[in-house]
């Protein structure tokens, strides 16, 4: 009797094993060939030069042919469309032309018409994934093929103003703009970036329907102030916030400063106690926020980057110190000449009445050429106390000149 | 009729007076029984005969010398008439006949820096200039310097900087006595040390200047400016020790020199400005207390509403520019671009 109930318990057990075992694998037993072939290589083509620019995928998600990729995907077209066309290239083989319909820069998303609509195309899903659920990622790496990379989806990305998903998967740079599935084949996301093995990210199933729900068609004239609008658009909650909230006080050396000012910022630390042949010892913090918006391939914008150094002299004499710590800024977004005009400055002497030294404050500021009304700027804020030196420096990219403007009061009232 | 021979042998002159009258003739040579005696072993003993013709003029014949007589570069068969001032070159030596009747100019006024040069030329000058780029040198280490002045740091600053002005010495003193047959190792010596001070100076008050200015256009300008009279004073004074050019070749040299230096530094400015990034802001500034740059305090409030201005002093600035005017023509770029598309496919 026992040893029935041992074998029918075990028999039982085995049963439940291997019930998900079969399970587990549910990829396997997914068929996705259908959706394999709804997946397009778009490329970027120069009709001069002959050849494609760049690639990425892009996949159809209306009945009427709207295809979704990337904005850095065309991106090179977004910003020289009198140089560029955008092509597709089907499961099979087929070519043709394609017409950018909208774009959002933020979101890293771009809408394109197909001049043939499929009758089959992939449905948004109304749900983010949860922690754990795996996904599959489609795209067409390189020219070598349309390929499914499947890994589990763990949520939001959390230190970034905008919303990613962070998806355990290899994605390469050629599926950019390809879809992201759960197990029902319904759209979850749209890859966008990878920082590095089984770490990627996807863009929103829901920034996708809102970017649809739009339903406007961009004339070609419209492109650079759509970006610039859609930079303002942003920006203003963002940095808006950042100026109600309270920054945190965090003591860096003695000075009652900040840090992790909201979520989407992470700071790192450092010392140059290491180095022997020391001169200067040197303790610095560094924050930033994780949002970097990708223009064009010399061209990024929305950074917003701080950091702190206190400088003390080991074996220089004053005026020795004084001069190696030198002024030079170097911007944390980049950008061409074409892009943007030199950086002009305001570099001042403040005196405060209870101070021993002195301080410098240093503004300096650069315009987009093509998106009127946002600007670039560099702070940089000195303190000369006399045997010591504590320096603060923000740099804000692609703002307005008065949340520049608040945002450099703020910093300086809270650093000196 | 009374003579003046002028004898330079490489840069070392000789005169000799000598008289001659009609149908009587005088010889030169290095023999100590000719009447114009060259001391100068390519000369024969008897090199060449200059007699007064009937007509007043000298003439000169060549006695069969082995390495033979030129006048104005012309080497002379049997015998030719000298014009006034005609040059006579034999072996090393380049004689001029002047005739004693010629007015004789008056004494030029030595030029200050001639002056000044004869003094430093000197012990004590000598003295004087090592002293003042010793300290030149001492204060640039410890006032301009970034680095720790440890003894090895000075030690090896002094070696470097003699190394620099004896090694200078003696190849314009070598080039010197080429060209002009004097070497003046140190009036060399003298002048490089002084150009250091000059230099040192030059720098530390245009920093001070630049320090003040808020144009890098202007900063980019004053460099240039300072760096090319510096150069130009120093190449001039340079060439009026090694040559025996006149003042409107040396000018020539020097602005040759000078234009050197200013496309040297103006180069950087020829790169197109396309490929360039607009990421740096400044060139690394130094750090400097308000009092020693001649600067005021101002306070956070001016700051910030002089900072306000920048925005629109860069509105400003992209309005004169032609780049805004481009995106008017993107639609028609476009149009272009649908026919050429069409006509591939």
């Amino acid at each position: 009797m026992l040893f029935r109930t041992i074998l029918l318990s075990l028999v039982s057990c085995l049963l439940f094993l291997s019930g998900h075992l079969s399970a587990a694998p549910r990829g396997t037993d997914i068929d996705f060939s259908d959706e394999y072939e709804r997946i397009f290589q778009i490329r970027v083509v120069s009709p001069d030069a002959g050849s494609k620019s760049s690639i990425g995928s892009g996949f159809q998600v209306t009945a009427d042919g709207l295809l979704i990729t990337n904005y850095h995907v065309v991106s090179d077209y977004i910003n020289a469309p009198d140089e560029y066309v955008i092509k597709y290239m089907s499961h099979d083989g087929k070519l043709g032309t394609l017409e950018l319909v909208d774009f959002d820069v933020i979101s890293d998303l771009a809408v394109l018409q197909h001049p043939q609509p499929d009758n089959e195309y992939f449905k948004l899903s109304q749900s983010t994934p949860d922690k754990g659920e795996v996904v599959y990622a489609l795209g067409n790496p390189g020219d070598w093929g349309i390929i499914l990379v499947s890994g589990p989806a763990n949520g939001l990305v959390e230190h970034s103003y905008e919303q990613r998903i962070l998806f355990s998967g290899s994605l390469n740079s050629g599926m950019s703009g390809g879809p992201s599935l759960n197990s029902a084949g319904e759209l979850i996301g749209v890859n966008v970036a990878t920082a590095g093995s089984q770490l990627s990210f996807l863009v929103p199933s829901n920034k996708v329907s809102r970017l649809l729900q739009r339903g406007r068609k961009l004339s070609v004239e419209n492109y650079l102030p759509e970006i610039a609008s859609q930079l303002k658009l942003w920006q203003r909650p963002r940095i808006e916030d950042l100026l109600n909230s309270q920054w945190a006080t965090e003591d860096f050396t003695d000075r009652p400063l900040f840090g992790e000012i909201r979520k989407d910022f992470q700071c790192w630390g450092g010392t140059n106690e290491s180095r022997d042949s020391r001169t200067i010892e040197r303790v610095s913090k560094t924050c930033a926020a994780g949002d970097d918006v990708y223009l064009g391939y010399d061209l990024s914008a929305g950074n917003i980057k701080f950091k702190f150094r206190n400088l003390k002299p080991l074996k220089l004499n004053t005026s020795q110190f004084a001069r190696s710590v030198s002024v030079s800024m170097v911007a944390d977004n980049n950008s061409a000449f074409k892009h943007s005009t030199n950086f002009e400055c305001q570099k001042d002497f403040v005196k405060s009445a209870g101070s021993h030294g002195y301080q410098r404050i240093i503004t300096c500021v650069r315009a987009f050429k093509k998106l009127p009304g946002l600007y670039d700027s560099l702070l940089l804020v000195q303190d000369h106390t006399g045997d010591e030196v504590f320096e603060a420096h923000l740099s804000l990219s692609a703002l307005e000149p008065d949340q520049i403007q608040a945002l450099n009061r703020r910093f300086i009232e809270r650093t000196l | 009729m009374n003579y003046v021979a002028i004898i330079d042998r490489r840069g070392e002159k000789q005169v000799q007076k000598f008289s001659i009258d009609e149908s009587q003739s005088i010889t030169v040579g290095r023999g100590w029984n000719c009447d114009i005696v060259v001391d100068d072993k390519y000369i024969d003993p008897v090199h060449a005969t200059i007699w007064l013709s009937s007509s007043g003029a000298l003439r000169i014949s060549d006695n069969g010398s082995v390495n033979g007589t030129r006048v104005n570069r012309k080497n002379i068969k049997g015998e030719r008439e000298l014009s006034s001032r005609a040059r006579i070159s034999a072996g090393d030596t380049t004689l001029q006949f002047v005739s004693a009747d010629e007015p004789v100019l008056p004494a030029v006024k030595s030029s200050a820096s001639q002056k000044w040069l004869q003094k430093l030329t000197s012990v004590p000058g000598f003295i004087f200039s090592m002293l003042c780029a010793g300290l030149v040198l001492l204060f640039s280490i410890y006032v301009l310097g970034r680095e720790e002045a440890s003894a090895e740091a000075i030690a090896e600053g002094m070696v470097s900087l003699v190394l620099l002005i004896a090694g200078w010495s003696m190849v314009a003193g070598l080039i010197g006595k080429v060209f002009r047959g004097e070497a003046r190792f140190m009036s060399h010596w003298v002048l490089l040390c002084l150009a250091f001070c000059i230099a040192m100076v030059a720098s530390t008050i245009t920093e001070v200047v630049q320090f003040n200015s808020n144009s890098d256009l202007l900063n980019l300008a004053l460099d240039s400016i300072v760096v090319t009279l510096l150069v130009a004073a120093f190449g001039y004074i340079t060439f009026s020790l090694v040559t025996n050019l006149s003042v409107v070749k040396k000018s020539a040299l020097t602005a040759l020199v000078a234009l050197f230096t200013v496309g040297y530094q103006l180069e950087p400015l020829l790169v197109e400005e396309e490929e360039l990034w607009s990421d740096w802001v400044t060139e690394s500034q130094p750090s400097q207390p308000p009092e020693w740059v001649f600067a005021k305090p101002t306070t956070l409030d001016a700051h910030l509403s002089a900072s306000g201005e920048l925005f629109e002093s860069l509105e400003r600035r992209l309005d004169s520019d032609w780049e805004r005017l481009n995106l008017a023509a993107v639609p028609q770029g476009q149009a272009e671009n649908n026919i050429r598309v069409s006509e591939i496919e």
